[in-house]
């Protein structure tokens, strides 16, 4: 970045299942939310950035980039939808990081939004895997769990990952969940009960899963200058990063090491001159509870195959996934990631129900298709 | 369906109970991810109900609709 950058402001609908909700009306609830914690005018935003995954698919809406600004009287922003499946919203902070630490506008409103239910089932699981290579593996069957279920099949046997280590995953994700009011997971689940939920793609089981979601969550991405005119309650984004990698299982010399959040990382660290040891929270895209160990030790949270123990015995220099992560806050893919910066800029005002205590520096990963889009942002406290 | 011959090494299995729209009837099918004598990997299925160990050896003899179908690598089918 070419200057220093800040979360100006956030803000979350619930997630959860909103079938009777439109894309726009959840948009326009978290962008308006952000934009009222920022405290910066309207007037001063020069873009928005609309972060959705499959809504043409499963709503036929488009044209949300223009829907939402126009539904917050924004008048004429540059307003676009950006894609990079799960990794939607974040890959659009990413931009307007760019916009504003280049000095082309001072604040970027940016919005990730997905209604995913009341579709018909067909049709939602079509929508899922139109970010599968289509020509290359979609012809084999190949679905999300399968991926990670390859993904954990290796990594048990190269590691002795074992079954209850990776359920311990899902265990503390909902206890975290029990106390975020936004999460649609509010009840625990034991080892025992996750270990025997339905399979899914073996090794996997329902609830090694994610699970369907509707919602909606924004940020206002600003200039210093701007948040301190009006005394915004922000954070600084130290690190930012996006990354293109594998897009197929094909692709993965190692399916337990993933490339594009190894260099992600690197990057989000360097930049903000810190390591993964110098992370108090973390919000990680735990879409399945594998990918929780695989990310954390592609952080370098864990040595490569430690994380399923270090799950256990809560050894991570950082909290992760105090949110209650992505399988019980919930996956409202397009929203994932700016859902995430939404917790961990609380988590750094020390406003969060989970708060961790003296909470400084904390990091967003958010990852779209087989980790083939991926972003992590380091945010810093500035008070 | 093609005649054609790949080997490899299995890198990882699952199988999928719950498939795709497209997939579905199928379900429950074995996929295997290969390490391919050649260099290459491939993501096909698998013949039978239980899926090879890992870096066990397989074999592919014939695609359908694109998609390598593996098998263990004495079998002849």
């Amino acid at each position: 970045m070419a200057a220093d950058v800040h979360i100006a402001g956030v803000g979350s609908t619930p997630f959860g299942r909103w079938p009777e909700r439109s894309l726009v009306d959840l948009a326009t609830e978290a962008g308006r939310s952000a934009l009222d914690d920022s405290g910066i005018p309207d007037d001063r935003v020069g873009a928005v950035f609309v972060g959705n995954f499959v809504g043409g698919i499963l709503t036929g809406q488009e044209l949300l980039g223009p829907l939402v600004a126009a539904n917050l009287g924004l008048g004429f922003v540059e307003a676009v939808k950006v894609e990079a499946a799960c990794a939607s919203s974040a890959a659009g902070v990413r931009l307007g990081t760019h916009l504003v630490g280049a000095g082309v506008h001072d604040a970027v409103l940016v919005v990730g939004v997905e209604r995913l239910t009341g579709a018909p089932r067909e049709v939602f699981t079509a929508s899922m895997t139109a970010a599968i290579d289509n020509e290359v593996e979609g012809p084999s069957g190949m679905t999300f769990p399968g991926f990670w279920a390859l993904v954990m099949n290796r990594h048990q046997h190269l590691y002795g990952t074992t079954r209850e280590q990776v359920a311990a995953v899902t265990v503390k994700n909902r206890g975290f969940g029990e106390r975020n009011p936004l999460a649609q997971f509010r009840s625990p689940v034991t080892v025992e009960e996750v270990v025997g939920s339905a399979p899914v793609a073996d090794p996997l089981r329902k609830f090694d899963c994610c699970p369907v979601t509707d919602g909606a969550a924004a940020v206002v991405v600003a200039s210093p200058e701007l948040t301190r005119r009006h005394s915004s309650p922000a954070v600084r984004v130290a690190g930012s990063a996006l990354v293109s990698s594998s897009p197929r299982a094909i692709d993965y010399e190692d399916l337990t090491e993933h490339g594009g959040t190894v260099e992600a990382a690197r990057r989000a660290y360097e930049a903000a001159g810190v390591g993964p040891g110098d992370v108090d929270v973390a919000e990680l895209h735990d879409c399945f509870s594998i990918a929780e160990i695989v990310d954390s030790e592609d952080l370098g949270f864990f040595a490569k195959g430690e994380g399923g123990p270090g799950v256990v015995e809560g050894t991570a220099p950082a909290v992760v996934n105090p949110s209650g992560g992505l399988l019980s806050k919930g996956h409202p893919t397009g929203a994932t990631g700016c859902g995430q910066i939404y917790e961990v800029a609380l988590q750094l005002r020390g406003e969060h129900p989970n708060q961790v205590e003296g909470a400084r520096v904390g990091l967003t990963h958010n990852g779209g298709g087989t980790s083939a889009a991926v972003t992590v942002h380091v945010l810093e406290a500035l008070s | 369906v093609s005649d054609f011959e790949y080997a490899g090494t299995v890198s990882s299995h699952t199988t999928i109970r719950v498939a795709g729209n497209a997939h579905a009837h199928e379900a429950p099918f074995v996929l295997l991810l290969v390490e391919g004598d050649d260099g290459t990997r491939r993501l096909g299925r698998y013949l039978d109900d239980e899926p090879p160990a890992l870096d066990t050896r397989v074999v592919a003899r014939e695609e359908r609709d694109g998609v390598a179908i593996f098998g263990p690598p004495r079998e002849r089918r």
